[in-house]
């Protein structure tokens, strides 16, 4: 049957042509796709985005030094002058809090980084080679799971002393028993399927295997993780260092900030108040994308 | 399943021993001489040597580390350096402290997570919905301890209602408790919504809904009893969150319980009571996990063939291939 070609067919055919561009799908762009439907996670990444802003240019955004005292302005109400009013060393807090968003965000990203290092290289093992290895590591992970993360995370702040890299080494140690799980599920998703059997039987090397073929499909649900551990220690790291066990004194921490302000608190609650805010819309920022990421990598855990 | 509870049981031992060593060992390779610390600076080389002696430091680590394993088996789990008290006199009566604002607070958590999630559930996808589910991913993601300090600014310090610190009232309880519910309210929310999303569209509820059942009693009566099974469940998970993170929490509000023995022990570096009180709370962490496990089959009695012999079966096949 010879095809028509009626004005109105015409103009459908148009159309669909002009659709026909190439859509570009990749598994990430869909996943950006869905990121952006989500308003509560877009809200998350504006905010962690102006978070690292401040922390790469606290210099031009802070008023003051943050550790310069000024006696003859102690324990001021917020003015013009000090935004967030001064601690009870006459130092600036805005100054403070906004340095704190750099020493709080490196940190965590190190704890983070650490983590994924230890006990993610260590999960990756297990569900990678699978049999003893596997059974040999998730053992000593559920020994170490049986301590509370925080517990383990003081108990050695409290061995190697307060500083940061003690704390980072801390909060590696606590935290790799769930890093080692969650990387081991990640990875053990990923070796069910075909392809790995096929690349299995052309020969390909192991750490070649992890690496160029289980690490990038397992990437989405470690993106996941490691947003997700950011805002752990960030949580983490505030609460020990605001009861005296984590960072010492002159670092611009939040936690060590509002430990500063706890003894003022009845005649000058601004200085809690700030870095509280602080803390509060910098975690909350870090779990609303954390969540949005999970809806969008990976529908089914939602 | 007599068996399972068995075999469970005699898993608990290599895992408790394995905790000792860790906080053992990190006792040991803490710069610093107990006996000089308890003694203090006046004290002499040769009280030292002797005090040294009395504590059995002078043993090889593993001859130290057996001998505090037998004694912790008899109920010695060392002596305070501080007080010279036994750690476990000191502990025990901070425990009931502590486990008087868990249980508060894992109360007061299920019960406003739980109706939060049931309307959230109710009203999916829409704006009721998400402002529940924000509302309490809030209390989630915002660390305890700045929630307890905004409470303490709210109660205590403008409003003079609450007692800022100490629970020498029972008014003093209120605050801990609050701070950990809020923060547990999320899990709960989410586990309720997404059980009753899933009850709700079961047939059974289809077939109560013909029948000409109002929504209400369907709601009520049909699905929430079902919905509950996850959630049970959960409430284990959280007993142990919140004793476990108990160490902040009391410290803030200065309460005496095992979490605020543990952070002064540290402090202090008093190490029979850190380690004491940190193997006391991986015992309970361990035996809450147990329970809940045998929970999980005495509840929804179709798990008993996935946990006692779909699992074991499952790993057979894993070895095998």
């Amino acid at each position: 049957m010879a095809k028509m070609h009626t004005p109105a067919m015409e103009k459908i055919e148009r159309k669909n042509a002009k659709r026909k561009k190439p859509v570009k799908s990749t598994p990430s762009y869909e996943a950006w796709k869905r990121f952006k439907r989500n308003p509560t996670a877009l809200v998350g990444l504006v905010v962690v985005c102006l978070l690292i802003l401040v922390a790469i240019f606290a210099p031009l955004i802070a008023p003051y030094d943050y550790q310069v005292q000024d006696f003859t302005a102690m324990i001021q109400k917020p003015s013009s002058a000090h935004l967030f009013g001064t601690d009870h060393l006459g130092r600036d807090i805005f100054s403070r809090c906004i340095y704190g968003a750099r020493y709080s965000l490196i940190i965590a990203l190190f704890c983070t980084i650490a983590a994924f290092f230890s006990g993610g290289l260590l999960g990756i093992i297990a569900g990678y080679f699978g049999g003893k290895v596997d059974t040999i590591i998730m053992r000593i992970m559920d020994i170490f799971q049986a301590i509370p993360m925080i517990m383990m995370a003081m108990c050695i702040v409290a061995v190697l002393g307060n500083g940061i890299p003690q704390l980072v080494a801390a909060i590696m140690f606590a935290s790799m028993p769930t890093m080692a799980r969650n990387n081991r599920a990640a990875i053990l998703r990923v070796r069910g399927n075909d392809y790995i059997e096929s690349s299995e039987a052309i020969g390909v090397g192991q750490v070649q295997m992890i690496i160029k073929h289980m690490i990038p499909n397992a990437v989405g649900v470690m993106i996941i993780y490691f947003v997700g551990f950011l805002a752990v220690s960030i949580m983490m790291m505030s609460s020990m260092s605001y009861i005296g066990v984590g960072l010492a004194a002159p670092t611009p921490e939040w936690g060590l900030i509002l430990n500063d302000g706890k003894a003022y608190m009845t005649q000058a609650p601004y200085m809690m108040m700030f870095p509280a805010l602080m803390i509060m819309i910098t975690c909350f920022a870090f779990n609303l994308m954390g969540d949005g990421l999970r809806d969008a990598f990976d529908p089914r855990l939602k | 399943m007599v068996r399972y509870i068995i075999k469970r049981i005699l898993l608990l031992i290599p895992i408790l021993l394995g905790v000792s060593a860790i906080i053992f060992a990190l006792k040991t390779v803490t710069p610093g001489d107990p006996a000089r610390q308890i003694l203090g600076n006046q004290a002499t080389e040769e009280q030292v040597a002797e005090k040294r002696e009395e504590l059995g430091l002078n043993d090889p680590v593993i001859v130290q580390y057996v001998k505090y394993i037998v004694g912790v088996c008899h109920g010695d789990f060392g002596e305070s350096y501080r007080t010279g008290e036994p750690v476990l006199s000191e502990i025990v009566p901070r425990l009931g402290t502590s486990a008087k604002i868990t249980l508060g607070a894992v109360a007061i958590g299920a019960i406003l997570g739980v109706l939060l999630g049931i309307i959230s559930a109710l009203k999916k996808y829409t704006w009721v919905d998400s402002l529940v589910l924000v509302i309490s991913m809030f209390f989630q993601s915002v660390p305890e301890f700045v929630v307890a300090l905004v409470l303490i600014m709210i109660f205590a310090v403008s409003l003079h209602i609450l007692p800022a610190s100490g629970i020498d009232s029972a008014k003093g309880y209120i605050m801990p408790m609050l701070t950990v519910g809020l923060a547990s309210i999320a899990s709960y929310t989410r586990i309720t919504r997404s059980s009753m999303l899933e009850v709700l569209g079961e047939d059974y509820i289809r077939t109560a809904r013909a029948k000409g059942q109002t929504e209400g009693n369907i709601t009520y009566h049909h699905a929430l009893r079902n919905t509950m099974i996850p959630v049970a469940q959960s409430i284990g998970t959280s007993l142990g969150n919140s004793l476990g993170g108990g160490m902040v929490l009391e410290t803030v509000f200065s309460v005496p319980g095992v979490g605020k023995y543990i952070v002064d022990a540290i402090t202090a570096r008093n190490y029979p009571s850190v380690l004491g009180g940190a193997l006391m709370i991986a015992i309970i962490l361990v035996v809450i996990n147990l329970l809940v496990d045998i929970s999980f089959v005495l509840i929804d009695p179709r798990l008993k063939t996935t946990i006692i012999s779909g699992g074991s079966k499952k790993t057979k096949k894993a070895k095998a291939a």
